[in-house]
């Protein structure tokens, strides 16, 4: 299976590109200007080839000693010289895989290769400086394929004594993704932004928002090639993110009172370990997506048929006026006495005395939009996988879809006031904490209790 | 409330509410931080009274003796409100499954409903005073994000074991043969 597949060679070590020396040195300013200063400085002769040792030794050193390997189940990573450092990764737990271009990279036309477990932290490994041919290949022999992987608790003594990757599934993976190697594979663009776009996003989103999602979606490219959806952007640091489909757990979409006039939303897709390992990374596929754009998006990653949602309970307009009426009351009962109190003139206390009224009805007109705003619904996609559907927000609104395979619990509650209206609020619990406004608050409770039964 | 919502999910016979030693527990410990409360109020009540210039217009000790019936009162009643609103249950559903559900509140009525296959971790936990009345703690954790553990608290001790061994996760890693 090895010698079939141009991207599964036989493993061996190998060596970062050679241009990582420079960076390391460069790294290592603070020794180089030290370094430079001595040189220039005089001495000479046997001076300098120390000076040059202590320079360029570490750096050489590093480079000479970091390897990284490849094999069919693992990936090893050694670096160090005096204090050997060695890395090992199951490639069944393999996460995402990351490429970053950073300013070395752009000089040389470098790549560094972050491979993350589900684990976090310590459990990655970043390979840097590479060719971008072998950063290609990487990213193409490592990125998880569409399977059931082991979770990531799995003992890594089971992975060793099985000849390959620790599960069936991961050998599927493996061949599956030489096999998406070889085939071409159908390829969808999801958002293609060039650099002229910058200034649309940054319109859709006003403000300080605006720039960071106008910076984030920076010559952004985000398609679907079978399986896997990536998404490449960045000015300075260019990034590629790129995860198997079915680790997407929700699709989420954002619209602003300013977007929402410019018929834009912004979709972001939430990936997750589908065992729940916590670990989960939010990846922006469209800062502005024609409105709507979610439905589609969700049908296409998550197999999601979103039908007609519901609104809720008619009874929770009267609870989210009573709410208003109850916030502004303080300013209601308030101004009138300031009015009366200070010896202001007759102008200023009509204005004192009309600002409460003014903000009463915005709260109520708030209310009024957030209660028909709010939707939900279950859906039967293909198989026998349902979805929720989730929109709220008055002004700010946002529409959510997560698999219910996602939910850990369902809570349902209800207040006091919530029972003599005869409504409830329920809650799903996702592993995502971008997924976790998936409350549907005041419906019915037998519209509850038969939510939460669809959604446990 | 909500439990009957699904007729294809039955009951198992496993459920249950506090035993009344939990209750007691309870009321222990409540009505000792109302007492440390109604002793606060009573220093409060003879300061003002040494103070010159201040009357106070109620007769000594009308003040501590309503207050302190008022919140005694009160304390017992939102006690015993709370242990009889608290119970659990497991839920089965046709395929098998099962649903571990808690109910509580008073003010607040919240009905928490956890797939047992989606729980990670289970702890068993007894203070001192706890153990001397037999009583232990369980808290069920899942993956979730908003509400990672579900507490069990004042169990009986035999209960919350057998508890315990029914929901802790076992090994169901595709990698094991």
């Amino acid at each position: 299976m090895t010698e079939a597949a141009p991207y599964e060679s036989a493993p061996t070590w190998e060596r970062l590109h050679p241009a990582t020396i420079v960076e390391l040195i460069v790294r290592q300013t603070a020794q180089l200007i030290v370094a430079i200063v001595l040189l220039v400085g005089g001495g000479g002769g046997g001076f300098d080839a120390i000076i040059g040792l202590v320079v360029f030794g570490p750096a050489v050193a590093t480079y000479l000693t970091s390897r990284y390997r490849v094999d069919p189940d693992r990936v090893y990573y050694q670096r160090g010289v005096f204090r050997r450092q060695a890395t090992e990764l199951p490639r069944g737990q393999i996460q995402s895989v990351e490429t970053t271009i950073n300013i070395f990279g752009r000089v040389f036309g470098l790549e560094t290769l972050t491979i993350s477990t589900a684990g976090g932290g310590d459990s990655e490994i970043r390979l840097g400086l590479l060719s971008t041919d072998a950063a290609a290949r990487l990213r193409h022999q490592l990125t998880p394929v569409n399977s059931t992987v082991p979770p990531p608790s799995a003992p890594v003594e089971s992975a060793a004594t099985t000849p390959d990757i620790g599960s069936p599934s991961a050998a599927d993976a493996s061949q599956a993704a030489i096999a998406a190697a070889v085939t071409p594979v159908p390829e969808t663009v999801i958002a293609s932004l060039s650099s002229g776009d910058w200034f649309q996003v940054l319109r859709s989103r006003p403000g300080i928002g605006g720039l960071v999602l106008a910076n984030q979606s920076f010559e952004l490219q985000a398609t679907r090639f079978g399986d896997r959806i990536r998404t490449r952007r960045g000015l300075f640091q260019v990034r590629t993110q790129e995860a198997p489909v079915d680790r997407v757990q929700g699709v989420l979409a954002h619209q602003t009172v300013v977007s929402r006039s410019q018929g834009v939303e912004q979709l972001v897709v939430d990936t997750a370990d589908a065992s729940g390992a916590g670990a989960s990374t939010s990846i922006l596929v469209h800062p502005i997506a024609p409105v709507g754009r979610w439905m589609s998006l969700a049908h296409e990653l998550l197999g999601a048929e979103i039908g007609d949602l519901r609104g809720v309970a008619p009874a929770a307009l009267r609870r989210l006026r009573t709410r208003a009426i109850i916030d502004s009351l303080p300013l209601v009962l308030v101004a009138p006495i300031v009015a009366v109190a200070t010896d202001a003139p007759q102008a200023a206390i009509a204005a004192l005395a009309t600002l409460p009224l003014l903000s009463l009805a915005a709260r109520l007109a708030v209310a009024r939009l957030r209660f028909l705003r709010h939707r939900y619904g279950v859906n039967t996609g293909e198989g026998a996988q349902r979805h929720l559907t989730v929109q709220t927000g008055a002004l700010w609104t946002s529409s959510l879809v997560l698999s219910t395979d996602t939910i850990q619990s369902v809570t349902v509650s209800s207040t006091w006031f919530q029972r003599r209206l005869d409504l409830a609020t329920v809650t799903a619990d996702p592993t995502t904490r971008t997924l976790s406004s998936a409350i549907v608050s005041d419906i019915t409770r037998a519209d509850a209790g038969r939510l939460a039964g669809r959604l446990l | 409330m909500w439990d009957r919502y699904d007729p294809a999910m039955t009951p198992e016979p496993s459920g249950g509410t506090l035993s009344l030693v939990a209750l007691r527990l309870r009321l222990v410990t409540n009505l000792a931080v109302a007492a440390a409360t109604i002793v606060a109020l009573v220093a409060i009540d003879a300061a003002l009274r040494t103070v010159e210039g201040v009357d106070v217009p109620v007769p000594p000790a009308l003040v501590p003796t309503v207050a302190g019936a008022v919140i005694i009162a009160g304390v017992i009643d939102i006690t015993r409100r709370r242990w009889r609103a608290w119970r659990w249950e497991i839920l089965r559903r046709p395929d098998g499954s099962e649903i571990l559900v808690v109910e509580r509140g008073v003010w607040t009525r919240v009905w928490q409903a956890v797939p047992v296959e989606r729980i990670q971790f289970v702890e068993l936990t007894s203070g001192p005073v706890q153990r001397l009345m037999g009583l232990a703690n369980l808290a069920v954790r899942t993956a979730g994000v908003l509400t990672p553990s579900v507490p069990l608290q004042d169990l009986e001790a035999g209960v919350a074991d057998a508890l315990r061994q029914r929901l802790a996760p076992h090994d169901v890693s595709p990698s094991s043969p």
